[in-house]
Parts: structure tokens; sequence; C-alpha cells
């Protein structure tokens, strides 16, 4: 039997960091994501991939990478592990992840090489050639990887271009999650998969105890807090990601402001924001049902009260509210505008998504007040801090709601928080009887899987089989008999005739006689009526019949009479059958010996 | 399985397909052509269209006057313009499980079969084809409504009326069923059962069957069918493509464009390289060199040595536009004509390889005029395209071939152009009747690159249709189902298509209709783009109207789906100008046979019209499908059935069993195993479960009634083979303790007699009997005896 082992490769496990898991399914290995740590400064960023094999290139072990959406967290470490370790082989994503992954890459790798001068970190040119090895993966498409592993990609949700995998070797499946979004928010719609029924489903459990409060009132709140900062002359700071979570609250605070008729300038941050927003007008058909029908009337990306970010205007008296990239407040200019407007109170800064355990974000939203910065500075932070979960991930609901739709048999629960996680297994468990699991990093998963073996069965005997077995008969099912061919790799379920036939073997015959002596003073014939009555009475279901030459059939089985050599008062009944009826034929012998009933007359 | 034919068009074909349990529709089209027997409906009232002479039978009777009318000597019925449906009284509709769409023009009869016929499937179409399907229905829904007409003509549709009508009124077919426009009600109806697909999706039908569309080429979302079941496949080809002007290629990228890439190479390698082409004489040594040559693209696109990549794919990529070979024919061709038309010179007598002199042994080495001779037999166009998932098909089901065999739609493009520019320099106008979307983004694309440099950059051109806005921006969203290189862009991100540019520096207007905004900006002269092309209804009248009697404009036909002259009746007499560059990319006859040599399938089937030549050309038999066997060829209203066998059917045997089973093996590489099981059947789907423990009926308990006792004789048993040699069975039945074994030899082989039990076995060649007296235990011992020197299956 086949096994599927999920290891999570030092990530993804119990920890948001970053997300990393190799499965191999049915002797098909696949890499699904290549996160990298935001957290983490040093070699512990990437994944540890000498994991995955010791010996030999991982272009020969890997069949192929999937990247689940664009976030760094998941597709951070690839330009590292193609390039650097060296992977030759595909790599599939959906094709707004290839057009906006490498932007983030290249945004992401100026941060960490030219403004900390990290050394060991990939160049430009690793990102571009990575980047080749990318082949676009449609909704629903279904690649041919190879002869026998496919995939198939499913809408998550999370961001633009977000998609679930289903990796399907043979009959064994798995499907792969990575972020998702169980609930339609303002330019997306929500995850989506079919009955797939995979043999395990590998879920992202962020948010595994949460169930969070209506969408519509955490947009109240967030709005009312942006209104009031703004109204009171203070500045909001709003670190997001350049595409994501960004594209809603522009959204949001667009047809706010519109309606509210303010004059508060909105600015993005780096050129980055604006060309994201490009992006979504262009891949219009990931986004919701609604934006896709009025695009034609107006473009929902195309922003009239939010502006290009300079630099300078962060000293700019007055309010504003600024999104300003990167999300975690760990670097570039989020970290700067921070870094001005920490001192005011009357300023506000929105957390609107999750901080990794190490950055500022995290620091600050657990409460610290004093940061220390580079160079020992000590930083107060006196403005008003504020978390807002909008950060799209499914909550324990939407999880369930997941486990529902696509029936898996075993769930593996990774990227989220230990004890969350205990708590989100135990209700998986109940609800589902399904078996779950949580493996720590580097700690490998093994699920044995019992697949069926497809084989042809030829029509004329499956139509014959399927006539006769019609009639439903629980008590006593009908057996189909068949000669199953194997030749090379080729399965066939032929009846056993045509076997015969094709091997071209003769058949044997083998035919059983057997002599049953009857006390019977009467003439043959008569004998041979008797016996025939006889049986006629018993056998009801089975054709009996009388032929004119003086012998007595029960389907095949002839019974034929001979007056005893020496013993006339003796009759010999022939019964003969072949090998293939021989349970009726040795039940008719031993009948035939406990001798005939008494002639009524 | 059968083929239902419910159209005779074979570009906008209707079938209906009974495959194993399901029935599938295929495509939905609507023929048009019928709409030009009617006049056209003018948007503004045209003095001259409602003064037309009324047209009355011969024998004087004038109950036809209101219903027809004569123009330049052609016959038109007044009325409300009708379409052609397919055929729906051939099959209950109700009974069709779904409808897969191949594309957009082939969906236009989608309502009038969803709405009228208790169809209660499901429709299968790809996004890209239902937006801009729905952009179709939309504009001509809307181009009806919008001319309202009260008067719907029927009398001439009398049989013994139509007999007595001019051509073509008399030959038109079905005229009964033809029908007046859906509403838009119905339009919206229609598309809301359609399910969208993504290409290569595979979609299970009942669990018998499964479909996959896959990239056709043609058009924007078009796709081909793949219709299988685990051992049967039929491939329905619908509107394919080789020359992919827009739609999705898959290729690699990198920072110059491709294409900059191309003309760099084409220039500055190629121009040295082929030096002299013309004169080479092609051996086999030459061509391995040039085709090793040509690969220098695998440099340009960076694809490194290590990746394989068959060299093919390379050239799909780059898509040169010619390969080398065909530049090679292009010089070779003229130096050849030069070198003929030579009066009597030592280069020509050396050339056509006429030197005297006894040559070499063995095989004579090719000469120049062999390479000649070649060229002229053999197709230039080399472009491949991927038909790999088509390959192994049981039935090819072929339709929606180009419909004008014999014009390149290259060379079209370039005629549009210059026809274009002459017009507007002579300060006329060109009108372009089109659909609002596809044709349309090419040509748009074209006149981007080709304005500036034919200083037409001053002109505006003007796309008029009620859905011109959002065709034009449906195009641009749709990056995934375009061609690499337009994929590209929007990764920059950039639109894929440059007409958005052309709209922001406003070199390209467009309005919903000639009323309203339009009239204040309009300009002349200028180039409009708008529909119908049947030119029967739409703004494309007014303009007929508007500028058919100066010589100094022009008409430019591009779409192939009307003839051009017919369209034109009842505008005649006309002073316009009128040029026709069809442009149509759909397969040609030779890259048919082309396709058909590489995807192999068992049978072809096609529309009557491919298996002869067209009959305006009777003599062209290169212009019909040639296959072998023959293609079988359907027309409408045809049942046909399709001549394949059913052999094989997918069943799943359970683990549990496939562990019980003992396969042995009978000749080298064959194995044999007999599976006695049970089999389940659930929706289509058929496993194999290992038979329930069998319950001994424990003494006394089940003894109550005999009839409990009869083994059930339908449990079969497997069959023997093999043969019993007869020493070693005799050494056998020794070793199980039988003594006093007499062995006699017969004509056909030997009796085994077992004296003390009074038991005779005969053995031959394919038989063996035992004949015994009433001893179940013995004939057991026996038997299993026997059966250790036999096989079981």
């Amino acid at each position: 039997a086949a096994t599927l082992t999920p290891t999570p490769r030092a990530g993804a496990g119990q920890d948001v960091g970053r997300s990393c898991i190799l499965v191999s399914v049915a002797g098909k290995n696949v890499m699904l994501d290549c996160g990298m740590h935001m957290g983490f400064n040093d070699d512990r960023r990437f994944p540890d991939f000498s994991y995955i094999t010791q010996n030999g290139r991982l272009t020969d072990f890997l069949d192929c990478v999937i990247i689940s959406h664009f976030h760094l967290d998941h597709c951070g470490a690839l330009p590292y592990f193609s390039e650097m370790v060296g992977y030759d082989g595909p790599i599939y994503m959906t094709p707004p992840t290839q057009a906006i992954c490498p932007i983030l890459l290249e945004d992401y790798r100026k941060i960490a090489v030219d403004k900390k001068g990290e050394a060991n970190f990939f160049t430009s040119q690793m990102i571009k050639d990575c980047m080749k090895k990318v082949v676009a993966v449609h909704l629903h498409q279904t690649v041919q990887v190879d002869d026998e592993l496919e995939i198939k990609a499913y809408y998550a949700g999370h961001v633009l271009g977000a998609a679930m995998f289903q990796i399907k070797v043979g009959s064994e499946s798995v499907v792969y999650t990575g972020d998702y979004n169980m609930t339609p928010d303002r330019h997306l719609g929500a995850a989506w998969i079919d009955r797939c029924r995979p043999n395990l489903l590998i879920t992202e459990s962020t948010y595994a105890t949460t169930i969070r409060d209506s969408k519509r009132c955490r947009e109240r709140d967030f709005l009312k807090k942006v209104h009031e900062t703004v109204e009171r002359g203070g500045k909001v700071l709003i670190p997001v990601f350049a595409l994501g979570r960004a594209q809603e609250l522009c959204i949001l605070l667009e047809t706010f402001w519109e309606r509210m008729n303010l004059k508060a300038p909105i600015y993005f941050s780096t050129g980055l924001t604006e060309k994201a927003n490009h992006y979504y007008k262009l891949f219009i058909t990931w986004t919701n049902q609604k934006i896709r029908k009025t695009f034609v009337q107006r473009n929902m990306f195309e922003f009239k009260h939010i502006k290009a970010f300079d630099r300078a205007f962060a000293d700019n008296p007055g309010p504003m509210v600024v999104f300003a990239t990167p999300g975690m407040l760990h670097a570039g200019q989020s970290l700067q505008i921070f870094r001005k407007w920490a001192g005011n109170e009357k300023n506000m800064v929105i957390m609107p998504g999750y901080c990794v355990q190490g950055t500022v974000g995290h620091k600050i939203l657990s409460g610290q007040r004093k940061l220390e910065m580079e160079g020992r500075q000590v930083l107060e932070v006196k403005m008003q801090v504020e978390y807002m979960s909008f950060s799209a991930h499914a909550d324990a609901k939407g999880i369930m709601q997941l486990i529902g739709q696509a029936e898996p048999e075993h769930v593996l629960l990774v990227h989220g928080e230990a004890k969350k996680m205990e708590f989100l297994k135990q209700k998986i468990e109940q609800e589902f009887r399904v078996n779950c699991y949580m493996p720590a990093n580097g700690e490998t998963v093994t699920l044995p899987t019992s697949p069926s073996i497809p084989v042809g069965i030829s029509l004329g005997l499956l139509k014959r089989e399927m006539a006769q077995g019609m009639l439903p008969d629980a008590k006593r099912p009908r057996l189909l008999q068949g000669t199953l061919i194997m030749k090379d790799s080729n399965f066939r379920l032929v009846s056993s005739e045509q076997a015969l036939k094709e091997l071209g073997l003769a058949e044997h015959q083998l035919r059983f006689t057997c002599r049953v002596h009857l006390h019977d003073a009467r003439k043959e014939q008569e004998t041979v009526m008797r016996v025939y009555s006889h049986l006629k009475s018993i056998l009801k279901d089975h054709c009996v019949q009388h032929l004119p030459d003086g012998s007595v059939t029960v389907e095949s089985i002839l019974i034929q009479a001979a007056a005893h050599s020496e013993d006339p008062g003796t009759k010999v009944l022939l019964v003969s059958w072949t090998y293939q009826d021989e349970e009726l034929g040795s039940y008719l012998t031993s009948l035939l010996k406990k001798g005939l009933p008494q002639a009524p007359s | 399985m059968k083929l239902y034919c419910l159209s005779g068009h074979p570009t906008l074909p209707c079938n209906i397909l009974k495959f194993k349990s399901t029935t599938i529709m295929l495509d939905c089209g609507l023929d048009m052509t019928s709409t030009l027997n009617f006049l056209p409906l003018p948007l503004v009232q045209s003095p001259r269209l409602s003064n037309l002479p009324s047209w009355s039978l011969k024998d004087g009777n004038a109950y036809l006057d209101k219903e027809l009318k004569e123009c330049s000597g052609h016959v038109f019925v007044d009325s409300v313009p009708e379409f052609c449906l397919p055929e729906t009284e051939l099959i209950d509709m109700s009974t069709v499980d779904v409808i897969l769409i191949s594309n957009y023009h082939c969906m236009m009869a989608l309502p009038y079969i969803t709405e009228h016929t208790g169809f209660t499937g499901t429709v299968y179409a790809t996004e890209p084809t239902l937006q801009i399907g729905r952009l179709l229905m939309e504009e001509l829904v809307n181009f009806i409504e919008r001319v309202p007409k009260a008067q719907s003509a029927s009398l001439w549709k009398n049989k013994d009326v139509q007999r007595l009508l001019p051509s073509p009124l008399k030959d038109a077919v079905e005229v009964s069923t033809w029908r007046r426009c859906y509403s838009m009600q119905e339009v919206n109806s229609a598309l809301s059962k359609i399910q969208l697909v993504g290409y290569s999706q595979k979609i299970e039908l009942f669990g018998a069957v499964q479909v996959t569309p896959l990239s056709s080429g043609y058009a924007l979302g078009s796709s081909n069918w793949v219709i299988q079941s685990h051992y049967e496949k039929v491939s329905y080809v619908s509107g394919s493509s080789l020359l992919t002007t827009h739609p999705q290629v898959l290729y690699a990228t990198d920072l110059l464009t491709l294409k900059t890439k191309v003309h760099l190479t084409q220039a500055m390698v190629f121009s040295i390289a082929s030096y002299a082409y013309g004169s080479w004489t092609m051996n086999k040594e030459d061509q391995r060199r040039i085709d090793t040559f040509k690969l220098c693209w695998r440099r340009i696109l960076n694809t490194p040595w290590t990746a394989k990549r068959m060299n093919k794919s390379v050239l799909e990529e780059v898509q040169p536009e010619c390969s080398s070979e065909a530049k090679m024919a292009r010089l070779r061709l003229p130096y050849f004509g030069h070198v003929v038309r030579r009066d009597q010179s030592l280069e020509k007598d050396i050339m056509l390889g006429r030197v005297r002199g006894q040559r070499k042994r063995g095989r004579p080495s090719s000469t120049w005029i062999d390479t000649v001779t070649a060229t002229m037999n053999s197709g230039i166009r080399t472009i491949p395209m991927d038909q790999a998932s088509l390959k192994n098909s049981d039935v090819l089901l072929l339709t929606g071939l180009t419909q004008i065999p014999t014009a390149n739609p290259d060379g079209m493009v370039g005629e549009f152009c210059s026809n274009l520019a002459l017009t507007v320099r002579n300060g006329g106008n060109v009108l372009v009747p089109c659909y609002p979307s596809g044709v349309i983004y090419d040509l748009l694309e074209c006149l981007y690159q080709y304005i500036d440099s034919a200083g037409l950059s001053n002109v505006p051109f003007y796309f008029i249709s009620p859905v011109a806005n959002s065709s034009l921006e449906f195009s641009q969203i749709f990056a995934e189902w375009l061609c690499h290189n337009k994929q590209t862009k929007v990764y920059l991100p950039e639109p894929p298509f440059p007409h958005a540019e052309l709209i922001q520096t406003n070199k390209l207007k467009h309005y919903p209709s000639i009323h309203g905004d339009f009239s204040n900006d309009f300009r002349q002269p200028c180039v409009v783009f708008t529909g119908h092309p049947s030119l029967r209804f739409g703004d494309v009248v007014h303009f007929l109207e508007l500028w058919g009697k100066s010589s100094l404009n022009t008409v430019i036909f591009t779409e192939p789906d009307f003839s051009y002259l017919d369209a034109l009746a009842p505008y005649q007499p006309l002073a316009m100008k009128c040029i026709y560059c069809p442009i149509d990319t759909r397969l040609n006859f030779i890259q048919v046979s082309k396709l058909l040599k590489e995807v192999q399938p068992l049978h072809v089937v096609c529309p009557e019209q491919y298996t002869q030549p067209p009959p305006t050309q009777s003599h062209r038999m290169d212009l019909m499908i040639d296959c072998q066997p023959p293609a079988m060829s359907y027309r409408r209203a045809e049942v046909l059935a399709l001549p394949f066998k059913r052999r094989y059917e997918k069943i799943e045997i359970m683990p549990e069993l496939a562990d019980s089973l003992v396969p042995m093996e009978i000749k080298p590489g064959i194995s044999l195993a007999t599976v006695s099981a049970v089999l389940h059947t659930k929706d289509n789907k058929h496993v194999l479960q290992p038979p329930p423990r069998s319950t001994q009926p424990t003494s006394g308990k089940k003894r109550k009634r005999v009839s409990d006792d009869i083994p059930d004789c339908k449990v079969l048993k497997p069959l023997l083979s093999g043969s019993i040699p007869v020493e070693q069975f005799v050494q056998t039945l020794e070793k199980h303790g039988f003594s006093d074994i007499k062995v006699e030899d017969t004509a056909k082989g030997h009796i085994v007699l077992l004296q003390e039990a009074e038991t005779l076995i005969q053995i031959e060649e394919d038989s063996t009997h035992i004949i015994c007296d009433n001893d179940e235990m013995l004939r057991v011992r026996l038997r299993d005896l026997v059966l250790k020197f036999l096989q079981k299956f």
C-alpha cells in the first residue's frame, strides 16, 4: 500500500512564520509553498532544505513545487530555494501570483540587501531566473505534471490569485488550502472546493479558535476610529502589505470619504501599491462577483481620493491617512513613518493584520511602549495602537465549513499556534469523526492509504452480470466470476471463456460420473420417471427435464438409469456432471443416495 | 453511440452525441444567413428603402405585395429578420444532459434551445465565451429591438408560394421553422444556465463520461472538447486555429519583448546565414546543420540546454515570421524562374542537372532541381499547434474550418490596412462591418502599429456598437486566455491590447449608437467599425445609406460569415468601393490534413461540405478533407451511428480483494488470477468487493427446509485448462495411498483403473472423466489430485 507523508519543513507546523510542507503521495514528492520567516534576519529566515534529501539533487527528488499565493511567508524563500540551493523542476502558481510575486520579492530584497546590507541573499537576477521556472495554473484547470501526478487549483479568496491545490496521483489525493477565507469581502470572493473527498486535507489554522464578529461591525469600527483621529487633526498610519488588505481598506475608505465628503488626504506609501492596483484592474476576473459585474461602468480600483505618497508628506501638518508597506512594521517606509509619528498621542497606528514575533508590530501590539531601535535608541510610543483583524483567514467556523465541503478522510492542521490548534483538532475529531493531526516543524506524519485498483472489465462480462444482478438479494449476493489478465501494467478482467480464448489455450473438461445404487424392482423407465418427479418436486428453482432418450437432466447434469448387471432389483443411476457444476452434482448424488420416496400410488 | 445532426451549417454546428448513458449537445450555432433574404432595418427613416416597388407573382396575384419588395433585381422579404434554428424535432431536447460550447459564435441559438424546448440540463463554456457571447447576443437583440417593425411576414413561407418565388428565396430551407430574435430576458435566462469552466478542467458527467475543454487557438476562450470514458475517446474540434493572433499559446519570457528579439535575430543573423539561400541544394547533411543552427532561438529564449524541450516547442514559441525553409523556398522559386527563362547557358544546364556524362555508382546525389521540386510539392506554413490531447481519439468530429480556404489571413490584414490608408488619404471614409468582438481586436492592433507610419494619426476611428465599451473593457481582463506575449504585458502591468492606448490618445472613440454623442463628435474622413456584418440591421445600415453614393468611400468586409455580394444586394446600385478581405484564421485543409496525420483518429466525422470541393471551385480537389478511412459526412437532420464498439469499462478492485488474488504467470509477462467477487454499481461506478465470508450453515439450524440446502448453481466455478501427464499422475496417486493401479492406452489417451476402488479415470488431451461409485470422499480426493495438474481460469 502506498503512503501519504506530509512533512512540514522547518516551518508551517505550529507557527505562523513561514510555510513549507513536503508531501509524498504514492511516490511523488511535492513541495507546498516555500515561505520565509519575517521575524528573523539570519539563517533561520529560510526553511532548512537539507531535510528534504541528504544526498542527491532536489530536482531529482521533487516532482514539483506549488505556491499557493504571493505572501512572502508562502513564497519568500523561492529564489533562495531554486537558485541558491538549486532546483530546476517546475513551480506552479496562478497567473496573478506569478505577476505579483516577483515584485514583492524584489521589494523585500531591496529592503534586506540595500537598506540593511545583508549578504548571502538572492539577487534580482535570481528572482528573474526563478520566475522563469514558473508555470501558470488557471482555476479548475487540471495540470498533468507527469503521467501520474496531476494538480488542480481552487479559488481561495485570501488575496488576489490565492488558490487551494488538489494533488492527485491515481486514486490518492491531498488538498492543500494555503491561506483561505470562507467569507467574501469587499473585493474577493469566498473560497470554494467541490466534494473531492481527498485522503488528506492540509488546512491552515491561523484563526483556529477565533470566530470573528461580523464583518460589518469591524468595518464600522475601523471607519469610526479613522474618522475620529482625522477629526481631531491626527494622522493615521496603516501598515499594510502592498496587495490584499490594502485594496480592501482602500475601497472602504474611498467610499466612506465620498459619502462623508471628507477632505483629509489619503496616501499610498510607495509606487508599489499604486502598481498593485493596476494588477487588480487587469486581474478583475479573480475578484468577487460584484466587482466583476460592474467593472465596465466603474472600475473599483480607480480611486479618486487616494493619492501617491511622497516621503516629504510625512512632515506635513494636519490630518492624513497613510497606507505604508510593509505590514508588520519590521522595515521600510512604514517603520520610518512610524518613528516620525510615534511620539504624538493624537496619531494612531492601525495594524490590520497578523504580526509575527520579533517584529516591531508584534511588540507594540503586545503592549510594549518603549522600543529599542538600532543604535541603542529608545523610541517611546505615545500614539494610539489599534489592532483590527482584517487579514482574510478562515476562522474556526470557516475551517469547519471547508472540511464539510471537501469531506476528507484525514485532516492535518498547519500554520497556526499549537494551543489553538489543539482545540480545533478536538472539535474536528468530534464533529467529523476523522483523524486530525498537527505535526511540529520537521515532524513527519505518515498516513497509510489503501487505494483500490482500477482495471478494465470486458463490457460483455459486465453487462451479463448487471443483467443478472439487477435483482437485489441481500442475503445471497451474486458472485462475479472472471479472470484478471495482467500484461505489463495493463489489467483486464474478462470472462474465463474469453481469457482462455485470448491466450490460445484449450479448455480442459473435468467430468465426474457417479454410480448411485437404488433398490427398485420396477422397470428402468419407471425408475427414471420416479427420479424425475422426485427431483422436480424438490428442485423447484432448477430446470429439470425428462428427455425422450430416457435420461433426466437437471440444468446440465445428466442422470441415466441402468439395471444392475447382477441384481435386477437394483438399478444403477449414473449421475454425470462437469467440474463447473460440482456443487449441484454432489448434492444430487447425496440426495439420490437417500433413496426415492415411496411412490404415491 | 449516435450523432444527431441538427444544423447543416459547417461553421455554426449543432450536434447531439449520445455516448454511454449521456446525451451531449455540441455547440448551438444559429444560422444567420437567413437574414440576407430580408430588407435592412434602417435606423433613420430611409426614403429609398421605404419606397421600393412591391414584387408580385407572375400570375398577377398581388397578395404578396406587402411582404415582398424588389430591389435591383433581387426580391426581399419586408419583415422582421428571422433566423434559421437548429432542428429541434429530431430528438427530445428534455433528454439532453449538457451543452458544450466551443466558442462565442457557436452559442447564438442557445436561448431558443434552453428556453423553449424543455431543456433542463447544464451548459458548459469558458468565461470569455460566456461574456463575449453575452455581448454578441445583447448587440443582436438591441439592433433588432431598436427598430420596431410591425410586420411579420408569413404568407411567402407557404410551400406552394415559396416554390414560385425567385431564387434564393425559392431554395431557402426549413423556412417554416425560421424564428424572430429572442428577447434580452430570454438571453439572461439562457446564460444563467451556463457553468464556467477552464481549459483542461476535467468535468465528470454522471460518473460515466468526462469532458474537457482544450484551447483551440481561434478566439478568446475558444475550446475544443474531448469527451471520454476510460476506454473511449471522442474529440470535438470546432473552430480551431494554428495562427494564434491573440489567443493563448504558452511560452516563456524575458526583458526585451520576444518580438523585438526575433526581429533583431532575423535582421542580423539570418540575413547573413541565409545568403544565397535560393541556390542551395539541400541534402540531409545540410538540412541537419540548418536545423541545428535554427536552434540558436534557444539561446534567445534563455532556454538552458539542460532543459528538456522539444525543438518544435522552441520554434512554436519564437514563431519567426516564416521558417528558414519557407524563406529558402521563397527565394528559391524566383531564382528557378530566373534560371529557366534564360537562353541556353551553362548555368542553366548545371542548375537543372542536365550535365552530360556518366554519373558515379550509387544513388544519384540530390540536385538543386530536386530541391525545387520538393518545394513545389510541400506546404510552406510549418508552425505546429499543440494537439497532444486530441491524440488517440476513436472519433474526431471536425467542424468550423475556414470559410475562405483560399485566402491567407496574414495577407488579408495587409490588404485591409493598405486599402484603408488609400481611401482615407483620398479623403474618403472607410466602413468596416464587423462583430463587436474578435477580429476587430486584431484589426485595431494592426492599425495601432500602422497608423503613424501611414500618416493616419489624425484620422478618427469610431467603434459603434451598443456593447463597444464592454467589448473593449472585457478584452483587457482575460489575460489568462491570451497568448503569452500578451500575458507578459499584464505582468508589467500593462493592458494586453494596444487599443487601450488608442482610446487614451483619443484616436479610437466608441459610442453605443449613432444617436447621441456621436453626432456631435463625428468628423470626416473617418474609419467606422460597426455591426452587423449581414448589413441587415445595426448602425452599419445607416452608414451604407449615407456613404453609398460616393465612390470616394470604401466598405471593407472582413467577416467571412456572409457573402458580401448578397449582403450588399439591397443597397445596389452602389457607388462606394467594396473591398473583400475576409479574415478567417480557422484551419484550412492543408492544416487539417496535418492535424489528422498528427492526432491519428480512428474515424473522422465532418459536415458533408468538407467531403467535396466547394461548388464554385469544383476542380480544387485539395479543398476537401482527405483521410483514411474516408471521413463520414453528415447533413442537417441526419442521424449517424458512429462506428465504434465499446469493449471495456473501468471497474475498481477493492484493496482487500486485490490482496487475496493469487496471480500466476502463464506466459512470460502475462499473469492470470481468477477473481470471484461481488459487484457493486453506484452512479455508473463499478466496484468489486471480496465475497462475503461463506457462512457455513451450522447443522440443525438451517435444516428446516430442504431447499435451503440446494446449492446456488449460479455460483460459477472457474474453467480449467492444461493437460495431465499420465505417468506423473499415477505416481501422485500412488503417493496418496492408491494401489493396484492399471493404465490402459486408448486411441485418444489413457484410462487409469483403480481396481480396488472400482474407479475409472479417462484421461485425454483436453478432458478428464472420473467415473466412480457414490463415494463423495473418494471423488473429492481424486478431484483435488487432478486439479493439481490443471490451471484454473
